[in-house]
């Protein structure tokens, strides 16, 4: 049996009343939602706020999943929503949001030579401190891609939008990365 | 091969290059830097999250459950059970009381779900023994299917039952 398929089934005994398969559903997912939450939202207490209303949601709804797109796509959907709803009431901006948790801070490069290190360390700290200027759209677009790997299908079924505009979405915020790493560059060299 | 198609295909693409394509990159800087900038994101990959630690993720099914279950949908319950202390509608009460009994002994160690079903059970007994104007868009598309309903339509259903409820009363 695939995962695809093996969720597909949770997901069907769980319609048909199976409590244990919620559970699995959620011990499956837990820390992939956690970790998205926490990409958006830089704080664990929100992070876990949004990951409990997410699997609440989910319990409550899963009559209405009609599995027209994939189970994860669904939840990863119900996630996001949760985060800008979760966002809105705290009166804060998504593009103010900074991405770089304090783990990411502490962050090491995977590299033994030292100076290779500390170059890696901080282009990774500028890249992520770079997509925080990203718009929502966009920013969410490269974690959907980057993170969590998602197709552009199922990130076009997260956001709301057709394939090709998610494709946009995503191919816009590297061009703006890209535009955004020369002008760091050229501020550096003057 | 122009720099648009060789950024979408790289987007497409990220770890499999054609001839066009590396023939391509091998002459421009801009693609270069595209590609360099996806291969960064691959890395930024690898940068973990805060965790929260395992004895986070040990407890946090039981603490969603716990607000799912302080989130069920009492109040609608107890709006739909309500209807049946009307004396108008003693003409369903037979059927009603029993199947009320039986649900309200049970009802708590059902799931969800499965409450949602009983209470579908319950309003369709109740709409088909009911000769009175339930609206034609309950009885049409809401008898097909009852367990499907979510908590909205169930809403809708009662909201009918209480206003048939409301009228009979008034005859009365």
């Amino acid at each position: 049996m695939t995962p695809n398929e093996n969720i597909n089934n949770l997901v069907l005994e769980f319609k048909e009343g199976n409590e244990k398969a919620f559970n699995e559903l959620f011990l499956q997912f837990q820390k992939p939602i956690y970790g998205l939450a926490m990409r958006i939202l830089a704080n664990h207490s929100d992070a876990d706020e949004v990951v409990q209303k997410t699997f609440m949601q989910v319990y409550l709804n899963l009559n209405t999943f009609r599995g027209e797109s994939s189970f994860k796509t669904w939840l990863y959907k119900i996630a996001i929503n949760q985060c800008k709803d979760h966002l809105k009431n705290k009166e804060q901006q998504i593009s103010k949001i900074d991405l770089e948790t304090p783990a990411m801070k502490k962050l090491k490069v995977q590299s033994s030579h030292p100076l290779k290190k500390i170059i890696g360390e901080q282009h990774t700290q500028i890249l992520l401190e770079k997509i925080n200027a990203l718009s929502q759209q966009q920013k969410t677009a490269i974690i959907l891609r980057v993170f969590d790997d998602l197709a552009f299908k199922e990130i076009a079924e997260a956001l709301d939008c057709t394939e090709s505009t998610a494709k946009v979405h995503y191919h816009q915020a590297i061009l703006k990365l890209k535009g955004m790493f020369k002008d760091h560059t050229r501020g550096e060299l003057r | 091969m122009n720099c648009h198609e060789c950024e979408s295909f790289l987007i497409d693409n990220h770890t499999h290059n054609t001839e066009g394509t590396l023939e391509h990159l091998n002459s421009c800087t801009s693609c270069q830097e595209f590609k360099k900038l996806l291969d960064s994101l691959q890395e930024l990959k690898k940068a973990p999250v805060e965790d929260p630690g395992e004895a986070y993720f040990s407890t946090l099914l039981q603490r969603t459950r716990s607000r799912i279950e302080e989130n069920q949908p009492q109040p609608l319950l107890k709006r739909f059970f309500s209807l049946f202390s009307v004396p108008t509608f003693a003409f369903s009460a037979a059927l009603g009381v029993i199947l009320v009994v039986l649900a309200v002994n049970q009802i708590e160690d059902l799931s969800l779900f499965q409450q949602k079903n009983v209470y579908g059970s319950l309003a369709k007994e109740l709409i088909r023994m009911d000769s009175h104007d339930v609206s034609d868009h309950s009885e049409d598309s809401i008898l097909d299917d009852m367990n499907d309903l979510d908590d909205a339509q169930l809403e809708e259903i009662i909201q009918n039952l209480e206003e048939t409820m409301l009228e009979a009363t008034e005859r009365t």
